[in-house]
């Protein structure tokens, strides 16, 4: 969907990026994650043009963006920021019309299309005319979020968009984010300077350092033993097997049900949760019901000390 | 003696009931404001008694500062009171005067007099004022607005049209009229065919482009203000919406930058009313041309029948743009 060849930015003489040659495969939500001054905004600002690279190629659907007209380009590619920048002289309606609107939509469609989105942040219809001084921080970045997804773009880039608000705000957009990015299966190209929040949301995660890609791959791959120092450091040091839990599913390493009555959990949960449950309960082991109320397997703490990697 | 007297009773009256500023207190300050009108016109008129026609009976500082005193108080009550007030004071006060001058309560006050003396005379001079100074403001727009989008685009455009403007800025206005007039003529010797289209090197011409030029510069620093004030990240974000840079411009930069831009067109027009009055001593006509006769003559009353109206259309002007201002910045916060 994206694809990054050898690009390398400059500004006058510092270099942003340097020899970065990467692949967004359609439907990923690739996290790009690093210190500041890394690079990440640079990257995902080369694939709407807001930058053009010095060196290299930027393809779009596989077409090299530099022969497309910006304009256009951004229409079909949705932005979100962590100051969110909406109008402020505009209502929260207005704001998600924008790219309907410079796509030269009929009124109906547009006002249908307002209606859909913010029903799909979350936000009720009595949100549509109020000022954008009159949100929350949190109902901003929805409306922010909403006005990206409004002209149906299959690719959504996003630049720290949680940034900005407070933590309990945070998790509840990140859950929102991977819920919509589930149902309507963009292609999300997401910046953030917070590791975890990268292995909580990402399909491919892309480390920069110094406009360098250090380490690219999926949350497992990159939390898994060995790999290169700095990438180990970013993501917790030691507590990197901790945080692994997360990516394997209790019905993944589990055994066959026993008779005995233990504590219970659900196939699909990670193996943090049945970790917390074996803590929580103080109890060994763990029948795994599936949501029917169905025996499918039980887990033992030996067993999830063995079989994870 | 009791015309001094009365309104500094009312007035006393008003003060003391000043912790409620509301209807009660605007009403006191307003008929006290007309009793003083009523009774200075009512005394002129038995000094006046028996004497011949061309006597005058004219206004000594007393009844001046009694009137500005009454002025600032129902400019203050209003300003405290409900928007609704502050209407509701500016026509009674209006009314009350245009009322008094219907009646005749002032007739026999020597400005009057000199009113109904030259009324045709002043109510032209109002009028050519107003084109006179309206159409500056309009030159310098011409002006000022794409020399400000030029300058939005280039610092150095900016710098140099800064300092140009600034120069002008710094030269008096008499010294920028009188270097006009040789200018002119010299353009027109050179292209007599100008003078076919009524520009003179004397007149409204000279005044036209010297007001112009002068009230150029807050209009163009406030051009370039508006369109720089807006947050960059909004900016980013219409950008990055795929709007063009005209879009940006016409959607976003002008709708967020306009109350700047109408603050700068309330500084120009009021200066230009001003700066208009000038144009009086180099023939351009307007209430000016009232001042500087009176001043000719030593004629105080003369001197206040051109001033007094370019004061009223300079405060008007003023509160105008400045509601039109403050509309404005309520919808765009």
């Amino acid at each position: 969907m994206i694809d990054f060849e050898d690009v390398a930015v400059a500004f006058g003489s510092v270099a942003a990026l340097e020899g970065v040659t990467l692949r967004v495969e359609p439907g990923a939500l690739c996290v790009l994650v690093g210190p500041s001054g890394s690079g990440k905004s640079t990257l995902l600002r080369l694939v709407n043009r807001l930058i053009d690279p010095s060196r290299g190629r930027v393809l779009v659907r596989g077409e090299e963006v530099r022969g497309l007209d910006p304009a256009t380009l951004r229409r079909s590619i949705g932005y979100v920021i962590q100051s969110v920048g909406l109008f402020p002289h505009r209502t929260v309606a207005e704001n998600v019309a924008t790219v309907p609107r410079l796509l030269g939509w009929r009124r109906e469609a547009i006002a249908a299309r307002v209606d859909a989105m913010l029903d799909l942040v979350h936000l009720g219809p009595r949100f549509r005319d109020r000022l954008p001084a009159e949100l929350s921080g949190g109902q901003a970045q929805r409306v922010g979020l909403a006005r990206a997804l409004a002209g149906d773009p299959d690719i959504l880039l996003m630049d720290e968009p949680f940034g900005a608000v407070d933590p309990i705000v945070r998790r509840d957009l990140r859950a929102e984010l991977r819920r919509i990015h589930e149902e309507t299966g963009k292609t999300i190209l997401l910046v953030t300077h917070d590791p975890l929040e990268a292995l909580e949301l990402a399909t491919q995660i892309v480390v920069l350092r110094r406009g360098r890609v250090v380490a690219a791959g999926t949350p497992f791959d990159l939390t898994g033993p060995g790999g290169e120092p700095f990438v180990r450091d970013l993501f917790g040091g030691e507590m990197l097997p901790v945080r692994r839990l997360r990516f394997t599913t209790v019905g993944a390493i589990m055994d066959p049900p026993l008779p005995e009555a233990a504590p219970t959990i659900d196939p699909e949960e990670p193996l943090f949760q049945a970790l917390a449950r074996m803590i929580d309960t103080r109890s060994p082991r763990l029948n795994v019901v599936n949501p029917e109320g169905g025996a499918v397997g039980s887990l033992s703490i030996e067993a999830l000390l063995e079989r994870h990697r | 003696m009791f015309a001094g007297i009365l309104p500094v009773f009312v007035a006393g009256a008003v003060v003391a009931c000043r912790q409620q500023a509301g209807p009660m207190a605007l009403g006191l300050t307003l008929a006290a404001l007309v009793l003083m009108l009523a009774a200075t016109g009512g005394a002129a008129e038995r000094l006046l008694d028996g004497r011949p026609p061309a006597a005058r009976v004219a206004l000594g500082a007393g009844f001046w500062v009694a009137l500005a005193a009454l002025l600032s108080l129902t400019a203050e009550i209003a300003r405290q009171g409900a928007p609704w007030l502050r209407l509701v004071g500016l026509g009674a006060g209006a009314a009350a005067v245009l009322g008094g001058a219907a009646l005749g309560l002032f007739d026999s006050l020597s400005l009057m007099a000199e009113y109904r003396a030259r009324m045709d005379g002043v109510h032209g001079a109002l009028r050519q004022h107003l084109v006179l100074s309206g159409s500056a403001l309009l030159l310098a727009l011409l002006l000022a607005l794409p020399l400000g989008w030029a300058a939005f685009h280039s610092r150095r455009v900016e710098a140099a049209a800064n300092a140009a403007l600034g120069a002008v800025q710094v030269t008096p206005a008499i010294a920028l009229f009188g270097l006009l007039i040789p200018l002119l003529s010299a353009l027109l010797a050179w292209w007599p065919d100008l003078r076919r289209l009524g520009l003179g090197a004397i007149g409204p011409a000279p005044a036209l482009i010297g007001v112009a030029v002068y009230v150029a510069l807050p209009l163009l620093r406030g051009l370039v203000a508006a369109l720089r004030s807006v947050d960059p990240a909004i900016l980013e974000a219409a950008r990055a919406m795929g709007m063009t840079e005209s879009r940006v411009t016409a959607d976003v930069r002008l709708p967020l930058g306009l109350p700047i831009l109408v603050g700068a067109v309330r500084v120009a027009a009021v200066q230009s009313i001003g700066l208009m009055t000038l144009g009086g001593l180099i023939g351009a006509g307007g209430l000016g041309a009232i001042v500087f006769e009176g001043m000719a003559q030593f004629a105080p009353d003369l001197i206040l029948l051109g001033a007094l109206p370019v004061v009223a259309l300079a405060l008007a002007t003023d509160a105008g743009l400045g509601i039109a201002a403050r509309r404005l910045e309520a919808r765009v916060r």
